[in-house]
Protein backbone atom coordinates (compact mmCIF):
# COMPACT_ATOMS: atom_id res chain seq x y z
CA UNK A 1 0.00 0.00 0.00
CA UNK A 2 2.97 2.42 0.94
CA UNK A 3 4.71 1.74 -1.96
CA UNK A 4 1.98 2.67 -4.31
CA UNK A 5 1.93 6.34 -1.35
CA UNK A 6 5.45 6.71 -2.14
CA UNK A 7 5.16 6.16 -5.87
CA UNK A 8 2.48 8.95 -6.28
CA UNK A 9 3.67 11.34 -3.86
CA UNK A 10 7.05 11.52 -5.72
CA UNK A 11 4.63 13.29 -8.46
CA UNK A 12 4.59 16.13 -6.70
CA UNK A 13 7.45 18.84 -5.35
CA UNK A 14 5.88 19.57 -2.59
CA UNK A 15 3.11 17.95 0.14
CA UNK A 16 0.57 20.33 2.25
CA UNK A 17 0.67 18.51 5.83
CA UNK A 18 -2.32 19.59 8.16
CA UNK A 19 -2.27 18.24 11.96
CA UNK A 20 -4.11 19.87 14.51
CA UNK A 21 -3.18 22.82 17.63
CA UNK A 22 -3.68 22.35 20.79
CA UNK A 23 -7.31 23.77 20.44
CA UNK A 24 -8.23 21.67 17.88
CA UNK A 25 -7.95 23.70 15.03
CA UNK A 26 -6.29 22.23 11.99
CA UNK A 27 -2.79 24.27 10.97
CA UNK A 28 -1.30 23.14 7.86
CA UNK A 29 2.16 23.29 6.55
CA UNK A 30 4.02 23.12 3.11
CA UNK A 31 6.75 20.54 2.82
CA UNK A 32 8.88 20.64 0.13
CA UNK A 33 9.87 17.47 -1.49
CA UNK A 34 8.89 14.83 1.26
CA UNK A 35 11.11 12.21 1.69
CA UNK A 36 8.66 9.04 1.81
CA UNK A 37 9.32 6.20 2.76
CA UNK A 38 7.51 3.21 1.17
CA UNK A 39 8.60 0.78 3.57
CA UNK A 40 6.70 1.88 6.25
CA UNK A 41 4.86 4.88 5.22
CA UNK A 42 6.49 7.46 7.15
CA UNK A 43 8.50 10.61 6.26
CA UNK A 44 9.80 13.36 8.83
CA UNK A 45 8.10 17.12 8.64
CA UNK A 46 9.87 19.91 9.69
CA UNK A 47 7.40 21.93 11.86
CA UNK A 48 8.04 25.77 11.93
CA UNK A 49 8.83 27.27 15.73
CA UNK A 50 5.88 29.40 16.30
CA UNK A 51 3.25 27.44 14.94
CA UNK A 52 1.29 25.66 17.61
CA UNK A 53 0.55 21.69 16.78
CA UNK A 54 -0.02 18.43 18.49
CA UNK A 55 0.46 15.33 18.18
CA UNK A 56 -2.23 13.57 16.76
CA UNK A 57 -4.68 13.00 13.84
CA UNK A 58 -3.26 14.66 10.26
CA UNK A 59 -3.40 14.17 6.68
CA UNK A 60 -1.15 15.08 3.61
CA UNK A 61 -2.69 16.26 0.60
CA UNK A 62 -0.33 17.35 -2.88
CA UNK A 63 -2.31 18.65 -5.62
CA UNK A 64 -1.81 20.43 -8.96
CA UNK A 65 -3.53 23.22 -11.54
CA UNK A 66 -1.64 24.63 -14.39
CA UNK A 67 -2.17 28.53 -14.92
CA UNK A 68 -5.78 28.52 -16.41
CA UNK A 69 -6.89 25.87 -13.45
CA UNK A 70 -7.27 23.26 -14.84
CA UNK A 71 -5.30 19.80 -15.62
CA UNK A 72 -5.94 19.37 -11.72
CA UNK A 73 -4.71 16.73 -10.13
CA UNK A 74 -4.42 15.36 -6.43
CA UNK A 75 -4.07 13.04 -3.94
CA UNK A 76 -4.54 13.17 -0.07
CA UNK A 77 -3.19 10.51 2.45
CA UNK A 78 -4.66 10.19 6.15
CA UNK A 79 -2.43 9.83 9.16
CA UNK A 80 -0.74 10.65 12.62
CA UNK A 81 1.43 13.29 13.11
CA UNK A 82 4.06 12.11 15.80
CA UNK A 83 6.59 13.12 18.08
CA UNK A 84 9.79 11.12 17.94
CA UNK A 85 12.82 12.28 20.18
CA UNK A 86 13.26 15.86 18.81
CA UNK A 87 11.01 15.60 15.25
CA UNK A 88 8.17 15.14 14.22
CA UNK A 89 6.64 12.32 11.55
CA UNK A 90 4.20 11.74 9.48
CA UNK A 91 2.93 8.21 9.72
CA UNK A 92 0.33 7.00 7.06
CA UNK A 93 -2.50 4.99 8.14
CA UNK A 94 -4.88 5.02 4.95
CA UNK A 95 -4.31 5.72 0.96
CA UNK A 96 -6.85 5.40 -1.86
CA UNK A 97 -4.82 5.77 -5.11
CA UNK A 98 -6.21 7.76 -7.54
CA UNK A 99 -7.49 6.45 -10.81
CA UNK A 100 -4.69 6.01 -13.40
CA UNK A 101 -5.38 8.02 -16.07
CA UNK A 102 -7.65 11.27 -16.10
CA UNK A 103 -10.57 9.81 -17.93
CA UNK A 104 -10.43 7.11 -15.22
CA UNK A 105 -10.81 10.22 -12.42
CA UNK A 106 -13.39 12.28 -14.51
CA UNK A 107 -15.44 9.26 -14.68
CA UNK A 108 -15.39 8.33 -11.53
CA UNK A 109 -15.87 11.69 -9.83
CA UNK A 110 -19.04 12.21 -11.93
CA UNK A 111 -20.54 8.46 -10.97
CA UNK A 112 -19.80 9.57 -7.38
CA UNK A 113 -21.15 13.30 -7.54
CA UNK A 114 -24.30 11.88 -9.48
CA UNK A 115 -24.80 9.41 -6.31
CA UNK A 116 -24.10 11.55 -3.31
CA UNK A 117 -26.37 14.65 -5.28
CA UNK A 118 -29.32 12.45 -5.77
CA UNK A 119 -28.59 10.75 -1.88
CA UNK A 120 -28.58 14.59 -0.34
CA UNK A 121 -31.71 15.60 -1.84
CA UNK A 122 -33.29 12.03 -0.98
CA UNK A 123 -32.91 11.91 2.49
CA UNK A 124 -33.64 15.19 3.06
CA UNK A 125 -36.93 14.95 0.88
CA UNK A 126 -36.25 17.57 -1.53
CA UNK A 127 -36.97 17.94 -4.91
CA UNK A 128 -34.46 18.76 -7.46
CA UNK A 129 -33.93 22.62 -7.49
CA UNK A 130 -34.00 24.33 -10.51
CA UNK A 131 -30.77 25.73 -11.55
CA UNK A 132 -30.29 29.35 -13.78
CA UNK A 133 -29.05 28.43 -16.68
CA UNK A 134 -29.63 31.80 -17.69
CA UNK A 135 -27.28 33.52 -15.20
CA UNK A 136 -24.59 30.83 -15.04
CA UNK A 137 -24.37 31.98 -19.21
CA UNK A 138 -24.18 35.37 -18.74
CA UNK A 139 -20.92 34.59 -16.52
CA UNK A 140 -19.90 33.01 -19.84
CA UNK A 141 -20.31 35.80 -21.79
CA UNK A 142 -18.25 38.54 -18.54
CA UNK A 143 -21.32 39.85 -18.13
CA UNK A 144 -22.37 39.28 -14.38
CA UNK A 145 -24.27 42.44 -14.81
CA UNK A 146 -26.98 40.29 -17.12
CA UNK A 147 -27.54 38.03 -14.07
CA UNK A 148 -31.29 37.78 -13.83
CA UNK B 1 -4.27 44.34 6.26
CA UNK B 2 -0.92 44.32 5.17
CA UNK B 3 -0.64 44.04 1.07
CA UNK B 4 1.07 41.04 1.18
CA UNK B 5 -1.24 38.74 3.04
CA UNK B 6 -4.19 40.52 1.27
CA UNK B 7 -2.65 39.85 -2.00
CA UNK B 8 -1.89 36.41 -1.22
CA UNK B 9 -5.38 35.16 -0.18
CA UNK B 10 -7.16 37.92 -3.03
CA UNK B 11 -4.51 36.33 -5.85
CA UNK B 12 -3.65 33.10 -4.66
CA UNK B 13 -6.03 30.28 -7.18
CA UNK B 14 -7.21 27.83 -4.51
CA UNK B 15 -6.29 27.58 -1.25
CA UNK B 16 -6.23 24.30 1.28
CA UNK B 17 -8.78 24.34 3.39
CA UNK B 18 -9.53 21.65 6.21
CA UNK B 19 -12.49 20.55 8.10
CA UNK B 20 -12.70 18.39 10.68
CA UNK B 21 -14.67 14.28 10.05
CA UNK B 22 -14.93 12.91 13.53
CA UNK B 23 -11.46 14.87 15.24
CA UNK B 24 -9.60 14.02 11.56
CA UNK B 25 -8.07 16.90 9.34
CA UNK B 26 -9.73 16.40 5.57
CA UNK B 27 -8.18 18.88 3.53
CA UNK B 28 -9.05 20.13 -0.29
CA UNK B 29 -8.02 22.70 -2.75
CA UNK B 30 -11.28 25.21 -3.07
CA UNK B 31 -11.22 28.51 -4.09
CA UNK B 32 -12.32 31.19 -1.79
CA UNK B 33 -13.19 34.48 -1.80
CA UNK B 34 -12.78 37.57 0.40
CA UNK B 35 -16.04 39.40 1.90
CA UNK B 36 -16.55 42.68 2.94
CA UNK B 37 -16.98 41.49 6.24
CA UNK B 38 -13.50 39.85 6.71
CA UNK B 39 -15.15 36.43 5.95
CA UNK B 40 -14.24 33.84 3.37
CA UNK B 41 -17.09 31.73 1.26
CA UNK B 42 -16.27 28.64 0.17
CA UNK B 43 -19.11 27.05 -1.78
CA UNK B 44 -19.37 22.94 -2.75
CA UNK B 45 -21.74 20.97 -4.45
CA UNK B 46 -24.29 18.63 -3.05
CA UNK B 47 -23.02 16.19 -5.27
CA UNK B 48 -19.61 16.55 -2.91
CA UNK B 49 -21.14 17.57 0.69
CA UNK B 50 -18.36 16.26 2.95
CA UNK B 51 -17.06 19.55 3.85
CA UNK B 52 -20.72 20.89 4.62
CA UNK B 53 -21.28 17.98 6.81
CA UNK B 54 -17.84 18.03 8.49
CA UNK B 55 -18.69 22.04 9.29
CA UNK B 56 -22.50 21.45 10.72
CA UNK B 57 -20.38 19.03 12.96
CA UNK B 58 -17.56 21.04 14.01
CA UNK B 59 -16.78 24.27 12.67
CA UNK B 60 -12.99 24.47 13.45
CA UNK B 61 -11.23 24.80 9.72
CA UNK B 62 -8.48 26.27 8.24
CA UNK B 63 -7.01 27.66 4.82
CA UNK B 64 -3.56 27.70 3.82
CA UNK B 65 -3.06 30.09 0.94
CA UNK B 66 0.43 28.57 -0.26
CA UNK B 67 0.07 27.99 -4.13
CA UNK B 68 0.87 31.06 -6.25
CA UNK B 69 0.60 29.29 -9.28
CA UNK B 70 -0.94 32.03 -11.71
CA UNK B 71 -1.11 34.62 -9.20
CA UNK B 72 1.76 36.76 -11.18
CA UNK B 73 3.95 37.28 -7.94
CA UNK B 74 7.33 37.34 -8.27
CA UNK B 75 8.34 37.07 -4.47
CA UNK B 76 5.13 34.86 -3.57
CA UNK B 77 4.25 34.09 0.56
CA UNK B 78 1.74 32.08 2.31
CA UNK B 79 -0.58 32.49 4.65
CA UNK B 80 -2.73 30.72 7.23
CA UNK B 81 -6.08 30.91 8.68
CA UNK B 82 -7.73 29.42 11.43
CA UNK B 83 -11.50 30.26 12.07
CA UNK B 84 -14.98 29.09 12.42
CA UNK B 85 -17.19 28.26 9.60
CA UNK B 86 -20.96 27.53 8.83
CA UNK B 87 -23.10 26.09 6.51
CA UNK B 88 -26.79 26.69 6.36
CA UNK B 89 -29.02 23.89 4.92
CA UNK B 90 -30.11 26.58 2.21
CA UNK B 91 -29.44 24.93 -1.36
CA UNK B 92 -28.24 27.68 -3.84
CA UNK B 93 -29.06 26.56 -7.40
CA UNK B 94 -29.77 30.13 -8.80
CA UNK B 95 -26.65 31.73 -7.98
CA UNK B 96 -28.32 34.96 -9.19
CA UNK B 97 -30.07 35.37 -5.73
CA UNK B 98 -26.85 35.75 -3.55
CA UNK B 99 -24.68 38.37 -4.54
CA UNK B 100 -21.65 36.46 -2.74
CA UNK B 101 -22.04 33.35 -4.50
CA UNK B 102 -22.13 35.08 -7.81
CA UNK B 103 -19.16 36.91 -7.34
CA UNK B 104 -16.63 33.96 -6.47
CA UNK B 105 -18.33 32.21 -9.27
CA UNK B 106 -17.68 35.12 -11.49
CA UNK B 107 -13.76 34.85 -10.25
CA UNK B 108 -13.60 31.32 -10.52
CA UNK B 109 -14.70 31.37 -14.15
CA UNK B 110 -12.40 34.00 -14.78
CA UNK B 111 -9.86 31.94 -13.49
CA UNK B 112 -10.68 28.75 -15.04
CA UNK B 113 -12.22 29.31 -18.35
CA UNK B 114 -12.69 25.49 -19.10
CA UNK B 115 -14.93 25.01 -16.41
CA UNK B 116 -17.70 26.67 -18.65
CA UNK B 117 -17.81 22.69 -19.68
CA UNK B 118 -20.19 22.10 -16.20
CA UNK B 119 -23.10 24.60 -18.23
CA UNK B 120 -22.83 22.39 -21.02
CA UNK B 121 -24.75 19.62 -22.07
CA UNK B 122 -22.48 17.22 -21.23
CA UNK B 123 -21.77 18.77 -18.50
CA UNK B 124 -24.81 19.36 -17.41
CA UNK B 125 -25.90 15.39 -18.15
CA UNK B 126 -22.22 13.95 -16.35
CA UNK B 127 -22.67 16.68 -13.26
CA UNK B 128 -26.38 17.30 -13.13
CA UNK B 129 -25.68 18.30 -9.02
CA UNK B 130 -22.98 20.47 -9.92
CA UNK B 131 -24.58 23.91 -9.42
CA UNK B 132 -26.62 23.42 -6.42
CA UNK B 133 -24.38 24.66 -4.11
CA UNK B 134 -23.84 24.91 -0.55
CA UNK B 135 -21.96 28.38 1.26
CA UNK B 136 -19.82 27.86 3.68
CA UNK B 137 -18.76 31.23 5.83
CA UNK B 138 -15.06 31.20 7.39
CA UNK B 139 -15.08 33.96 10.43
CA UNK B 140 -11.23 34.17 10.71
CA UNK B 141 -9.36 33.76 14.01
CA UNK B 142 -6.32 33.52 13.62
CA UNK B 143 -3.90 34.62 10.65
CA UNK B 144 -0.18 33.82 9.81
CA UNK B 145 2.03 35.05 7.19
CA UNK B 146 5.40 33.53 5.88
CA UNK B 147 6.27 36.63 3.72
CA UNK B 148 9.07 34.39 1.42
CA UNK B 149 6.85 30.47 1.26
CA UNK B 150 9.96 29.40 3.56
CA UNK B 151 7.77 27.09 6.31
CA UNK B 152 11.45 26.29 7.85
CA UNK B 153 10.41 29.89 9.63
CA UNK B 154 8.13 30.92 12.12
CA UNK B 155 5.31 32.48 10.79
CA UNK B 156 4.03 36.82 11.78
CA UNK B 157 0.76 36.88 13.01
CA UNK B 158 -1.44 39.11 11.21
CA UNK B 159 -4.66 40.78 12.87
CA UNK B 160 -7.62 38.97 11.95
CA UNK B 161 -9.84 42.46 11.93
CA UNK B 162 -7.21 43.65 9.10
CA UNK B 163 -9.59 41.48 6.76
CA UNK B 164 -12.24 43.64 7.43
CA UNK B 165 -13.48 46.11 4.36
CA UNK B 166 -10.70 45.51 2.63
CA UNK B 167 -12.92 44.84 -0.57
Amino acid sequence: MWSEAAKRIAEYREAIVTALDPEGYPVSIRQAAPRYEPANGEFAVEWPSGLAVSEGPAAVLCHFHDEKLWNIKQLQIKGRLERRDDRWVFRSTGFRAPAASQLGIFLRLARDMRRAGKRYLDRRGLKKPAVNWRALNALREGSPAKIE
Amino acid sequence: MRTDALTIVQEYRTCEFTTLCNGSPQTWPVSSLLLDDGRFLITTGIGLPQKAFNVRRDPKVSLLFSDPTAAGLTEPGAVLIQGDATCEDRIVADISLDPDLTALAATVTARQPASFFMTSPLGRLLFPYYWMRLLIYVTPRRVYLWPTRDFTKPPQRVDPQELRGVV
